[in-house]
């Protein structure tokens, strides 16, 4: 059997854990630069207030109703994921961590000790971290999911719902819209409802598997049959390494000059270059975009280029001469940024290296450089050793700096400077 | 004097054939070569075995001849039984997940020995004992406290500061037991 376990409003959760004033109020967590609405409480989703909703269209509401407000706080947030999965290992050594508030773990045993296991776990999560979960518990993946849905929604489930045979789980998917469904997006739930495939008990037993198979492709095929009770999907408890990595922010002001796009970018491809070389990987293709605000009244305009390195590479400092080349030479008028980013699209292992005639491979010298810059700022921090052309003139370093973050709370685990005061 | 053997295990090998007056016939597979001009004492064994028979016409000459390498330096007798530095995160923090450090201030518990500006560590997993330290949270706002019984059996918060009351306590949705303080932190010279 596979568990889902689902943090419910995570971050809104994290942001409660120190603020007991807050346990039974309305609360919002805003995406980076204060953009969009990324979480709410129970109390906050009674207002009507959406997933994903920008913040400025809710201001109004956010007052009249004393709805309190926080900017994204990442480090707490990673911290106490970390501690939710780490105490999800000691149940089970099969755990594939989905995202930073969901895992999939598998339990054996009876029904009556799968359900004992369930509160246990949720139990625990709650007394040792603060944090509330749903969990749901079936023969698949997707079932787990859906049963997850309903734990969450269903206050006679008490956040625990095990399904174990078909006539348990087929009178719940009567009630799952397909846009509902674990692994269907917007647009192919579309697709469905043109169909008159409205539930996901409509969906799992639709008999024209061809045309599932057309429309949806293998995985479309894989989710029906795991709708029926047949496990298609693995628990992937082995984390495949990235095919592309973005790294990309919006600013609170816009950026005019070309020394503050080349900050940014230089920012940007330090991080990515970071990701790529904790996952053994390195580029061979990347992209650098830039835009204006596409929200103010005038004519939207962008930039982007591709480049093409002449070997796959994980050094940060090449890379970078590679941006600042491009923008020294093929970038020639400015207008104001609101948003830019670096992509870094061909990825090999590293431990492929291909040699070549034209090429020398990697010195071990720059090996050295990188992993002692690596070894640094795991010690002391982040950004504590950097490129220069990430510090701009101002002694900013990378790009935090730039962004809106006006209800920022304290990171009350990872910074003893920041602990919250008890009398 | 005969010509010292080479009996190194990490080589090939050497293949004698008759001995020339131009020296000793050496065969070696050619993959080895690399791993054969690096080793020392081969390319001192060829070295020395034509100076032998140069010298053989004149005198003999001993030379003492290593045909193995000599470690350098002194093997520490402590080596076996190294262990790591001691680690206040050992002796503090039993349960990672479940502990959090949060900065006491006021002087209700300075007889429990909790001071202004002291570190406090909570442990959310231990079960909270009567007359335990504990992190609670009355009317929304966190206070550190013993947890105890008065005189009519009632749940009290009580301090340590004759200046602060008992604070009758049932569980009900103005208050509940966050964690148990299991050790304070009290630093002398205060940054």
């Amino acid at each position: 059997m596979i568990a889902l376990i689902d943090c419910n409003n995570f971050y809104c959760s994290c942001e409660r854990l120190f603020r007991p004033d807050l346990w039974r109020k309305a609360i919002v967590v805003l995406s980076n630069n204060d953009g969009c609405v990324i979480s709410r409480s129970n109390e906050a989703k009674a207002l009507g207030i959406k997933m994903g909703e920008p913040f400025f269209k809710i201001k109004d509401l956010v007052s009249t109703h004393q709805v309190h407000v926080f900017s994204s706080n990442f480090p707490l947030y990673a911290d106490l994921s970390n501690r939710v999965m780490s105490t999800l290992k000691e149940f089970s050594p099969n755990i594939e961590f989905y995202s930073i508030d969901e895992a999939f773990v598998e339990l054996s045993g009876s029904k009556e000790e799968i359900e004992a296991t369930c509160r246990q776990i949720r139990d625990t999560l709650y007394t040792h971290i603060g944090i509330p979960v749903s969990i749901g518990c079936a023969p698949t993946k997707v079932l787990a999911k859906a049963a997850g849905h309903f734990a969450k929604r269903l206050p006679e489930l008490r956040n625990v719902a095990v399904w174990t045979a078909p006539k348990q789980w087929n009178a719940f998917l009567h009630y799952l819209n397909v846009e509902d469904i674990w692994g269907l997006g917007y647009k192919l739930s579309k697709k469905c409802q043109a169909k008159r495939l409205y539930t996901a008990y409509d969906f799992a037993h639709y008999k024209n598997t061809k045309w599932i198979q057309k429309e949806f492709t293998k995985l479309g095929r894989f989710i029906q049959e795991e709708l029926q009770g047949s496990p298609c999907l693995t628990l992937e408890t082995v984390k495949e390494k990235r095919k592309q990595i973005r790294v990309s922010r919006s600013f609170k002001t816009e950026l005019t000059s070309k020394e503050d796009l080349q900050h940014a970018l230089c920012s940007f491809a330090t991080r990515a270059l970071e990701k790529c070389r904790a996952q053994q990987s390195q580029v061979q293709v990347l992209s650098i975009f830039f835009r204006s605000n596409p929200f103010k009244n005038q004519e939207r305009q962008s930039g982007g280029y591709h480049i093409a390195l002449p070997y796959p590479s994980d050094n940060t400092l090449e890379v970078l001469k590679s941006i600042n080349h491009v923008l020294k030479h093929h970038v020639n008028t400015i207008f104001p940024i609101k948003k830019a980013g670096v992509t870094l699209q061909e990825l090999h292992d590293s431990d492929r290296e291909q040699l070549s005639f034209l090429y020398e491979p990697s010195q071990p010298k720059e090996k050295a450089l990188m992993s002692s810059i690596d070894s640094i700022n795991k010690l002391f921090g982040s950004q504590t050793c950097l490129p220069a052309s990430c510090i701009n003139k101002k002694g900013v370093k990378g790009v935090r700096g730039l962004q809106n973050r006006q209800f920022q709370s304290p990171r009350y685990t990872t910074d003893l400077s920041q602990l919250v005061t008890v009398t | 004097m005969a010509i010292p053997q080479i009996n190194t295990p990490c080589l090939p090998k050497v293949a004698s054939g008759p001995v020339s007056p131009k020296g000793v016939r050496v065969s070696i597979p050619c993959q080895s070569i690399a791993s054969l001009i690096t080793q020392q004492s081969i390319g001192s064994f060829i070295k020395q075995s034509r100076q032998h028979t140069r010298l053989q016409k004149k005198n003999t000459l001993k030379l003492p001849f290593f045909n193995t390498s000599v470690p350098c330096g002194f093997t520490s007798p402590a080596e076996d039984f190294e262990e790591g530095s001691l680690s206040l995160d050992k002796a503090l923090i039993q349960n990672p997940n479940s502990t959090f450090i949060v900065r006491a201030s006021g002087n209700s518990m300075e007889g429990a020995g909790i001071f202004e500006h002291d570190l406090l560590v909570i442990d959310r997993s231990y079960t909270p004992q009567l007359n335990d330290v504990i992190l609670a949270v009355f009317h929304n706002e966190f206070t550190v406290k013993h947890w105890c019984k008065n005189s009519q059996n009632q749940y009290v918060l009580r301090a340590t500061n004759p200046l602060y009351p008992d604070i009758i306590c049932e569980h009900d949705e103005h208050f509940c037991i966050w964690g148990v303080v299991t050790y304070v932190i009290h630093g002398f010279r205060q940054t």
